[in-house]
């Protein structure tokens, strides 16, 4: 995974610790390992996919790449500049550049703002259009996605959860951003909300030639969206691949299980079902070796002592397991 | 061969009485379930179906809510109009519900231990030993590991999948022949909820046990229900067994969400997902005729006019549109 001119991203060697204070004087007594040396790149117009439950690690990276905290060390090129070095006015406009759209669109919209006032507060904090312009791009970005302009002067709470989510897209896209983050867009709306928001992203990305990383734990809702899909376990990446060779082809233990684990709304289909054994165990005092052989079907030895490193073990397709040999692989 | 039901739901009408009006969050609800068999019920957030479960085991809270109308035949016996410390039997002994939230329902304050056995103690004649007994039992049957020594750890020692298994265990504590699961696993990660309905699956056929599902997701339904129950502003409209639903959805809101899930054995390739237009109506100002005539795309215009009956399409198949009335 070279750097090359239609990478817009590359994360390096990222890591991530928080540590644990504990007593009157809060000396640190641990770690939480909650993202251990990774590395992807993402390209320019794509929708990568960050899978994993809870715990792996996938919050952690999507805000350390807006730096909205501080990675623990690594590298990440935003355009070939290192984002973790950037300070004041410098970080400031490259932030202008990547957007976040939050899980929860009750909690991250504020209350006491108007919805016109929520979409133009970039444009304020970023002096971008003159005074009066402001509120006409917020009315044509609300527009677009598909909130009537004329609800301008409403306040957050007298939307559904489905237009609120609507909204903080909005304030995304209020920059003409080049990079979106979107954490769990859709997993607290109804089924038939999740769709109308899923293609309005879609819609969305086609129209301003978008990039995003859409962080998710539903498996089935990141294939939909993505080109290629990342893959984490407990603070590593297990596995990188396209979204249909992966959903074909899953080489990873855990890919496969997890992946086997989905449920599927056909009761015609008969599938054969891995059920992982056990929790996710913490990350404060991660497994040895391979983070998920405590877990794995296929644990031998070695995966106990080594931890395997992220290889391409066909054309594109990256897998960190001692098992998966260097060849398609067989069951 | 004559069927042999064990709850059968009549007229069922539950409620809110709320300053701003009556909302009536399960409105004529009738449905029967067979013994041993697994129902699913299911909708979107505020269609009536956890209200429905807990009006099952009467907890529904006055003020504001209020079973106003039905009855719930369990045994010959109708459940509305057993005296409140009859009823106490009946949950503990018959019908025992889990919840979505393992963190909120269980005590933070005491032993998983003694919560199982508080429900042992109180409901069976049995000494503390027994019940410690039994409830070491009970946790092995959950499959926590190490049982004897989990048994005096606090729920917040657990993950959430073993607290789900922690209250599966405490359920199962009283011997019930009924069990209401409301959203069992939304809480929990994919692998671990693969675990859950493993498990629930394999003590449904251990102890012969009736299952009430009540979730968000189809998908689930379709591989644990035998039957599916369909619920949108109060009201069923559309029952049928599951392999028929899944194959021949009728109800136009039925078909929606259907189509409205992306698949993961889908191969196409962010093709649009199909959405329902608008919003489920507000309770308090539900639309004259079909409540889902206003998002409905095959609509005509006697929709607004009167509230459909319920039509056969096929065998233990039944739907409430206009579309199928002759």
């Amino acid at each position: 995974m070279n750097s090359s001119k239609n990478y817009i991203l590359n994360v390096r060697n990222l890591v991530k610790y928080f540590p644990i204070k504990k007593g009157l004087l809060s000396r640190t007594a641990g770690y939480v390992k909650a993202v251990d040396d990774i590395s992807f790149s993402v390209k320019e117009g794509e929708i990568l996919g960050l899978v994993g439950e809870s715990g792996c690690g996938k919050t952690t990276v999507g805000r350390s790449i807006l730096r909205l905290i501080e990675p623990t060390s690594g590298e990440i090129l935003f355009d070939d500049k290192d984002i973790i070095k950037l300070k004041g006015d410098k970080l400031r406009k490259q932030r202008k550049e990547m957007q976040i759209i939050f899980q929860d669109p009750f909690s991250s919209l504020n209350p006491r703002m108007t919805i016109g006032n929520i979409v133009k507060e970039p444009y304020e904090i970023h002096g971008v259009f003159k005074k009066k312009e402001r509120m006409d791009r917020a009315r044509d970005i609300l527009m677009t996605v598909g909130i009537n302009p004329n609800m301008l002067n409403r306040y957050p709470h007298e939307f559904s959860g489905g237009q609120r989510q609507r909204i903080g897209i909005a304030r995304a896209l209020a920059l003409n951003p080049k990079l979106i983050i979107a954490d769990e867009p859709v997993s607290a709306l109804d089924v038939s909300i999740q769709a109308q928001i899923i293609n309005l992203l879609v819609e969305l990305q086609k129209k301003f030639s978008l990039t995003y990383i859409f962080i998710a734990h539903d498996l089935a809702v990141v294939k939909h969206v993505s080109d290629r899909i990342v893959v984490m376990y407990l603070g590593k990446i297990a596995e990188i691949a396209d979204g249909s060779e992966l959903y074909r082809n899953p080489m990873h233990p855990y890919t496969q299980a997890l992946l086997s684990a989905i449920p599927i709304p056909d009761p015609l289909v008969k599938k054969q079902r891995i059920i992982l054994e056990g929790d996710v165990p913490t990350p404060i005092d991660p497994p040895s070796g391979c983070r998920f052989h405590l877990r794995c079907r296929y644990r031998q030895e070695i995966c106990t002592k080594e931890t395997p490193v992220l290889e391409e073990k066909s054309p594109s397709h990256y897998v960190a397991c001692h098992i998966v040999k260097n060849e398609k692989y067989n069951n | 061969m004559e069927k042999d039901i064990i709850l059968e739901v009549k007229g069922l009408k539950t409620f809110f009485y709320t300053e701003q009006g009556i909302v009536k969050a399960v409105d004529d609800v009738s449905f029967s379930i067979e013994r041993g068999q697994t129902v699913g019920i299911v909708g979107e957030s505020g269609c009536g179906k956890s209200v429905t479960s807990l009006s099952i085991l009467r907890l529904v809270n006055w003020p504001p809510g209020k079973i106003a109308g039905g009855e719930i035949i369990y045994n010959n016996r109708n459940l509305l109009s057993l005296k409140e410390n009859e009823m106490r039997e009946i949950r503990g002994n018959d019908i025992s519900m889990i919840f979505q939230e393992p963190m909120t329902s269980l005590n933070p304050v005491f032993t998983i231990g003694s919560q199982i056995m508080e429900a042992i103690v109180l409901h069976q004649k049995v000494s503390r030993k027994e019940a410690r007994d039994r409830a070491v039992e009970l946790l092995r049957l959950v499959s926590i590991p190490d049982p004897d020594k989990r048994i005096d750890e606090y729920p917040h020692n657990l993950s959430g999948g073993m607290r789900q298994r922690v209250m599966i265990a405490m359920a199962l504590s009283t011997n019930p022949s009924i069990l209401i699961a409301d959203e069992p696993t939304t809480a929990l990660d994919v692998t671990i909820q693969a675990q859950i309905l493993d498990l629930i699956k394999e003590v449904q056929t251990k102890y012969n046990l009736t299952i009430i599902l009540i979730t968000h997701d189809l998908s689930i339904i379709a591989e644990t229900a035998d039957k599916v129950i369909v619920m949108y502003a109060g009201k069923i409209i559309e029952e049928s067994d599951v392999k028929s639903i899944f194959r021949n959805p009728a109800h136009p809101y039925t078909k929606g969400l259907l189509s409205s899930i992306p698949r993961i054995d889908d191969e196409s390739v962010r093709g649009s997902l199909f959405t329902i237009k608008g919003l489920v109506p507000d309770p308090l100002d539900l639309p004259p005729g079909c409540y889902f005539e206003p998002r409905c795309i095959s609509k005509k215009p006697e929709c607004r006019q009167r509230m459909p009956e319920f039509t056969n399409i096929e065998n233990n198949h039944r739907v409430r549109c206009l579309l199928y009335e002759q």
